[in-house]
């Protein structure tokens, strides 16, 4: 059969966005729908398909893969037979060799599950080709992030051999320079590339391409007459962001029920904010946001609740899942207290997750709880001052402490990272983060696969800038060359992803330090009971109770200790008290002078340091560890009953 | 610092704080007796708006607590009209954790018919909003003086609650309907399993989580406009009439049939004398559609 025309009737053409896999299922996918709703409010009939979906069904909701194995670089590498022509058996080898090398029990993943996972991917390639009537389409857009570059060409060329009239656009931020461009130069099956954020320009974009005069609109790539790829004006970010339109989730939530895939429980995604506040001062010297869309914009309070309210009535929903890089500092102080009152007047049920910076105090997670949010992300990273340095994350390790014993306080799940590995880090950094760890086994230990060693990665100064970090021979992470298996593709344009040598991956001490990194963090996870060192407060005294496991004890997770009670008096209880939030060893004397006398003082912290009680810096700064029972309470009492929050 | 056993002897302060006609000097003087015994586990004693109204010092207390961080652990006794009175979060708030409800719950003089059903109706409402608020609440099911066929009705409405606290006694004759009462007292226990039965609200819509079936399978039921308020306004018992006004030109007889739907999901229930009352309590922050998830 010949290619098929879709240009029966062009005036009723419509515009067909795609999610492939291994887009999150749980998510509708903000940046399609948000792009649905600006076409469709500017007259530009568009529709979403959710591949994704398919898949997620294919797959039977299985958990790692969906959960875990999705969020691995090299999964894409389930879809290149279908793009590639490659044999499957190598690709479900490969994906194999990955897992199994990046488990905790290697032995545990069977060589047969990934061969049925790449047919599952052939497969889920089937269906959407087979379930979409593209012949209604004259533009199918792509929505590319980090795995789903393969799995969308693999589409794309399918549809392009069967109707060759209908045009291929990608965008997303697998697009952003060079990446966008190399994929036009190496892919012949797609038509034109959009840099950065296309809020802005995709109406234009699409009626340029309908009409006959050349794409005009800045941040494009496209082929001109000769076959060369070349670009329009340099794109800018999006900036009246009160001005975009709300996102429209219906058809996610109707292809959820049409396809019946019922293991999938989402969440909501809000744009409150692009950019980030604390990025556009200071980069962290992992972190891979462009340059470009670094710049904060944030979203008025009064556009934000009418956004939170219309999304929460339009789609019966009160789970919320921001996509803001960092919470605008500003919404302390003026949307969550505005999302607080709802809670409190018209018994809304809205609860969040966030991602914060962990310069946070006690007002903060206060302000956090009360308006719904139950789980944030607040990097934290490492709890030692140098490296926290060498990341340029303007924190040290005391406020990292100082964050996670707010949010536990407050009930509010922490979904935090630590990062070892670290050019330029010392063997002493990790002899002082070791010995902090003991003073925080009380609090949440980071999630399963929150240790991790610093991955390279595109846009982030680390690679921009790999000299003033003595990084050298940069090159794409090994497993391209299996995602992409033709040599004339130039990974280092098409990767994000980069392996890279360094003189401490030499450096035989740093290695072992890593390794007691990992088994002090296994004992800490072991260690951890929740509510394990509280403090009861009453007028002139405190009473903390302590029932942490000790660090040496071999005790069954599941075993409780027992509870010393430990009562604190009169002025002490008063210096404990002072130091419920970072104070320095000075402003503690200066608070208690010609009451307490400073020897007092510095052996009674002395005392609690030698107990655990409380931590100092190496700076002499001091906070006390338990948590204020109180706190935690009332923040229970918010939300109704018992606390949990793991 | 002095290590001292863990349990520490319970003061009764009732007297102080609910006996005396200042609430700021009422609270000073149980923060002095409490700096004395260097204790902050406190029972209050008995609270009875009968003889004095407790708002005023379990406001005040409230506010020192915020303000200091003071960690109390407050219990005290009282009865369902006190408890109705002052409000499941005040009394949070004032840091009561626990809370013994007195003389027991079902056994008020009777003025209507209905009055033993209505009765548990409205005090096991009161234990759910108690439970929500993360009081933990000790009550006694107490039908002294119902007719057996009163016994029987409330023994069919148990059924309803396994998702709210059982009540720790069961005190009178176990004779007649009371071994059906019994049995279903006994069942509650047995079957209990809190937060399985939630709502939560939004913009014109409540959604209702049901996680009571064996396996933890979650389901839920959305509802929205009219049938939305319905279902949070028999949040107190009422007869289908009352209900129906609510949803102007939809009539009472349709409005019975959508609320009968929701009693045949066990979302609802009914007494025999026609009164619906909702059974699900207010969503935790905490909870997500799957236990674990997030």
């Amino acid at each position: 059969m010949g290619p098929r025309t879709s240009r029966a009737a062009d005036a009723d053409k419509r515009v067909l966005l795609v999610l492939m896999p291994w887009a999150p299922p749980v998510f509708p996918g903000l940046g399609p729908a948000l792009l649905r709703s600006v076409l469709n409010r500017d007259g530009v009939p568009c529709d979403i398909y959710y591949a994704n979906l398919v898949f997620s069904r294919m797959i039977e909701g299985d958990s790692f893969f969906e959960q875990h194995f999705g969020k691995f670089a090299i999964s894409e590498l389930a879809f290149t037979p279908y793009y590639f022509n490659s044999s499957p058996d190598e690709a479900a080898a490969g994906l194999w060799s990955h897992a199994r090398g990046s488990a905790r029990d290697g032995s545990l993943h069977k060589a047969e599950r990934y061969r049925w996972l790449v047919s599952r991917a052939g497969a889920c390639l089937e269906e959407v080709y087979a379930s979409i009537p593209w012949g209604e389409y004259d533009i199918v857009g792509f929505s590319v992030m980090m795995q789903q570059t393969v799995p969308s060409l693999a589409l794309a060329r399918r549809i392009k051999r069967e109707y060759p009239d209908i045009r291929i656009l990608f965008g997303g931020p697998n697009c952003s320079w060079p990446m966008g461009e190399e994929i036009l130069k190496c892919f012949p099956e797609v038509d034109f590339v959009v840099e950065g954020e296309a809020d802005g320009v995709i109406t234009p974009l699409i009626r340029d391409m309908r009409s006959a005069r050349p794409v005009s609109v800045p941040g494009v790539y496209y082929r001109d007459g000769q076959g060369q790829v070349c670009r329009t004006a340099q794109g800018r970010p999006f900036g009246e962001v009160d001005t975009l339109p709300i996102p429209d989730y219906q058809p996610f939530f109707e292809q959820l029920e049409r396809l019946g895939v019922d293991h999938v429980h989402p969440y909501l995604q809000l744009e409150l904010s692009r950019g980030c506040c604390w990025g556009q001062k200071h980069h962290c010297s992992f972190c891979s946001l462009e340059d470009n869309l670094m710049q904060f914009r944030a979203k008025s309070e009064d556009r934000a609740l009418a956004e939170l309210l219309a999304l929460a009535a339009r789609h019966r929903y009160t789970e919320f899942f921001p996509t803001d890089s960092i919470i605008n500092h500003r919404f302390y102080a003026t949307l969550l207290p505005r999302i607080a009152e709802l809670r409190e007047r018209e018994g809304y049920d809205f609860t969040f997750f966030f991602e914060i910076k962990s310069n946070i105090r006690r007002e903060h997670a206060t302000a956090l709880r009360a308006a719904g949010v139950n789980a944030v992300q607040p990097g934290i990273e490492s709890f030692n001052d140098h490296i926290l340095a060498l990341m340029d994350k303007g924190s040290t390790g005391i406020r990292q402490m100082q964050c996670l014993k707010m949010l536990a306080e407050h009930g509010i799940v922490a979904n935090w990272n630590m990062i070892y590995r670290n050019p330029n880090e010392l063997p002493e950094d990790y002899r002082e983060l070791l010995s902090i760890i003991p003073f925080v086994r009380h609090l949440p230990p980071l999630h399963e696969e929150g240790l991790t060693p610093m991955l390279l990665m595109r846009f982030s100064p680390y690679f921009e800038r790999p000299i003033d970090h003595g990084i050298r021979n940069v090159r794409p992470a090994h497993f391209y060359s299996q995602v992409f298996p033709d040599p004339s593709i130039d990974l280092g344009r098409l990767a994000f992803y980069f392996d890279y040598d360094h003189d401490d991956h030499e450096d035989q001490e740093l290695a072992g330090y890593h390794l007691q990194l990992r088994a002090a963090i296994e004992r800490w996870r072991r260690c951890y009971r929740e509510n394990s060192l509280t403090q009861l407060r009453g007028p002139g005294f405190v009473t903390v109770l302590d029932s942490r496991v000790p660090e040496d004890a071999d005790v069954p997770p599941d075993e409780e200790m027992p509870t010393k009670s430990i009562r604190i008096d009169g002025g002490r209880a008063e210096i404990f008290a002072f130091c419920d939030e970072i104070r320095g060893e000075t402003e503690i004397l200066r608070a208690f002078e010609g009451r307490i006398p400073p020897g007092e003082i510095t052996g009674f912290l002395d005392e609690m340091v030698a107990a655990r009680l409380m931590y100092r810096s190496p700076k002499g700064q001091v906070i006390n560890l338990p948590l204020l029972l109180d706190v935690r309470e009332r923040s229970a009492m918010m939300s109704g009953a018992s606390s949990r929050t793991s | 610092m002095t290590t001292v056993t863990a349990t520490s002897a319970a003061v009764r302060s009732g007297q102080v704080l609910f006996g005396h006609p200042d609430a700021s000097t009422a609270v000073s003087l149980l923060l002095e007796r409490l700096r004395t015994l260097g204790s902050t586990e406190v029972e209050l004693g008995y609270m009875d708006i009968g003889q004095h109204d407790p708002m005023p010092a379990l406001e005040e207390l409230a506010a020192v607590r915020r303000s200091h961080l003071y960690g109390f652990r407050l219990s005290c006794q009282t009865n369902a009209a006190t408890a109705h009175h002052v409000g499941a979060s005040r009394l949070r708030a004032a840091g009561i954790y626990r809370l013994d409800l007195l003389p027991g719950i079902g056994g008020p003089a009777r003025t209507r018919e209905d009055e033993v059903e209505s009765t548990f109706l409205s005090d096991i409402a009161l234990v759910g909003t108690l439970h929500e608020q993360g009081v933990g609440v000790t009550w006694l099911l107490a039908l002294s003086g119902a007719s057996d066929d009163e016994v029987l009705a409330v023994s069919h409405l148990l059924p309803y609650f396994h998702h709210i606290p059982p009540p720790v006694a069961m005190p009178g004759d176990q004779v007649g309907q009371g071994k059906h009462l019994s049995q279903a007292v006994e069942d509650w226990r047995r079957l209990h399993q809190p937060n399985t039965l939630t709502y939560g609200r939004g913009p014109g819509f409540v959604r209702i989580f049901d996680r009571r079936a064996v396996g933890e399978v979650v389901t839920f039921v959305t509802l929205e406009g009219p049938q939305a308020e319905l279902f949070l306004a028999a949040r107190t018992a009422a007869p289908a009439h009352d209900l129906a006004l609510l949803a102007v030109g939809v009539g009472v007889p349709r409005v019975r049939r959508f609320l009968d739907v929701l009693v045949e999901r066990r979302l609802m229930c009914r007494t025999k004398s026609g009164l619906y009352q909702s059974v699900a309590t207010r969503r935790r922050m905490e909870e997500r559609w799957v236990e674990g998830d997030g």
